[in-house]
């Protein structure tokens, strides 16, 4: 019984807004050989609002080209398609959420996204990972099945927050309590409806438990330490104001002691204080705190 | 090859503030400390206990961000913040020395 209404509940996520067919397109188009600029700039190019946001954004200190980039086509060349891919991607899930009432604090949900994007890129660099930019994607997103529950569950998401501070405990143990299950489940299904690359989904699906993770266990567990890094240095708001326990398996599966961290929070400071100009992508009115 | 800005020299002669050229490893390959990582007293203390006896470093000093505002009551607050955040992992280890990484990181802002 309690199995079917889980069930019930998860099949709602099928009523969220799909990504635009254009970003499937170009996300297609991105992943081929011998893919032109042309090509792909006629393609995105289909989507104004989606354009206007990707200048916004690749003009924006985040990359820091400072209002030099004019067209789209010079977007694609200067940034590469990865970029741009994780851009159009960022910016379209993005806007699926843009509108979650007044009383959620959309300004601090993003600190923390965003931070936990800047920390796994961060740490992707220092560990010489390929695929950077995929980490920075699985960072921003990690969190994503919170704003599904605010957007599905809007009653079920203030009694977590009611149980989250009457009892002191985390979101993902007040997410269970109260719903069933938790926002990684949520957050995997949801990256499994748009598309995502496996090791993004698995990051979402995992970052609470890393070493279940099959295609991509290192990129899981980088964003596992990034959450938790996060927290400790208490950029934005993930829900509670609780540093998760990490588990030893977690260095493990990075190949790091302890003290590589300590390496990092230098350049997680530079890049975070560029990384906010990724906020622009929202107007002013997409981003509030409560009233 | 060391490039013409770096110099190795051996542990006792660092000072905090210096850089790492390069990472610093376990022979299983394992990383301790990454090379853009700055350098502080502890973090030295510590690399001796890993028996780390000879480091590459950058010659020039990066700039440090000067803030003479910042006094005990900001240290006072940054360590009330922390035990609040790890209030529920103060009996791990682990946790505790990362909350110990993280504080000095903090502080050190403010001193530097």
């Amino acid at each position: 019984m309690k199995q079917d209404i889980l069930a019930r509940k998860l099949e709602r996520i099928d009523d969220l807004p799909s990504i635009p067919s254009m970003v499937f397109e170009a996300v297609h188009l991105l992943h081929q050989p011998d893919i032109t600029v042309e090509r792909l700039t006629s393609s995105i190019q289909l989507d104004q609002a989606i354009v206007s946001k990707i200048l916004r954004l690749v003009n924006s200190s985040f990359y820091g080209f400072q209002g030099r980039i004019g067209n789209l086509s010079q977007a694609l060349v200067l940034l590469g398609f990865n970029a741009v891919r994780n851009a159009i991607l960022s910016i379209s899930i993005l806007d699926i959420f843009s509108d979650l009432g007044k009383d959620f604090d959309s300004r601090l949900f993003w600190l923390h996204a965003i931070g936990t994007g800047v920390i796994c890129q961060v740490m992707g660099h220092q560990l010489k990972y390929p695929r950077v930019e995929n980490l920075f994607v699985a960072g921003l997103l990690h969190d994503i099945g919170k704003l599904v529950i605010i957007k599905l569950f809007p009653e079920d998401f203030f009694k977590i927050l009611k149980e989250v501070r009457e009892k002191d405990i985390s979101i993902i143990e007040a997410e269970r309590a109260v719903l069933g299950m938790d926002h990684t489940e949520i957050g995997y299904r949801m990256a499994e409806k748009w598309k995502l690359p496996q090791e993004i989904q698995e990051a979402l699906g995992f970052h609470h438990c890393p070493w279940n993770a099959k295609e991509n266990r290192a990129m899981s567990a980088t964003v596992c330490l990034s959450n938790c890094l996060c927290r400790a240095l208490d950029i934005g708001c993930g829900g509670d104001a609780l540093v998760p326990e990490i588990d030893p398996k977690v260095l493990t599966i990075l190949g790091i002691e302890p003290l590589f961290i300590a390496g990092c929070l230098e350049d997680i400071d530079l890049e975070m204080e560029r990384a906010k100009s990724f906020l622009t992508i929202f107007n002013e009115n997409e981003l509030r705190s409560p009233s | 090859m060391i490039k013409s800005k770096e110099k190795t020299i051996p542990i006792e002669k660092l000072t905090p503030d210096m850089t790492l050229a390069m990472d610093i490893t376990k022979p299983n390959g394992d990383l301790i400390f990454g090379q853009s990582g700055r350098l502080t007293k502890p973090i030295i203390e510590k690399l001796k206990r890993f028996g780390v006896k000879k480091i590459t470093v950058l010659v020039e000093r990066a700039d440090g961000h000067q803030d003479p505002r910042y006094i005990k009551k900001e240290m006072k607050e940054i360590e009330e913040g922390l035990d609040y955040r790890f209030r529920r992992v103060r009996h791990i280890p682990l946790m505790m020395e990362l909350k110990e990484l993280i504080g000095e990181h903090l502080k050190g802002k403010l001193t530097s």
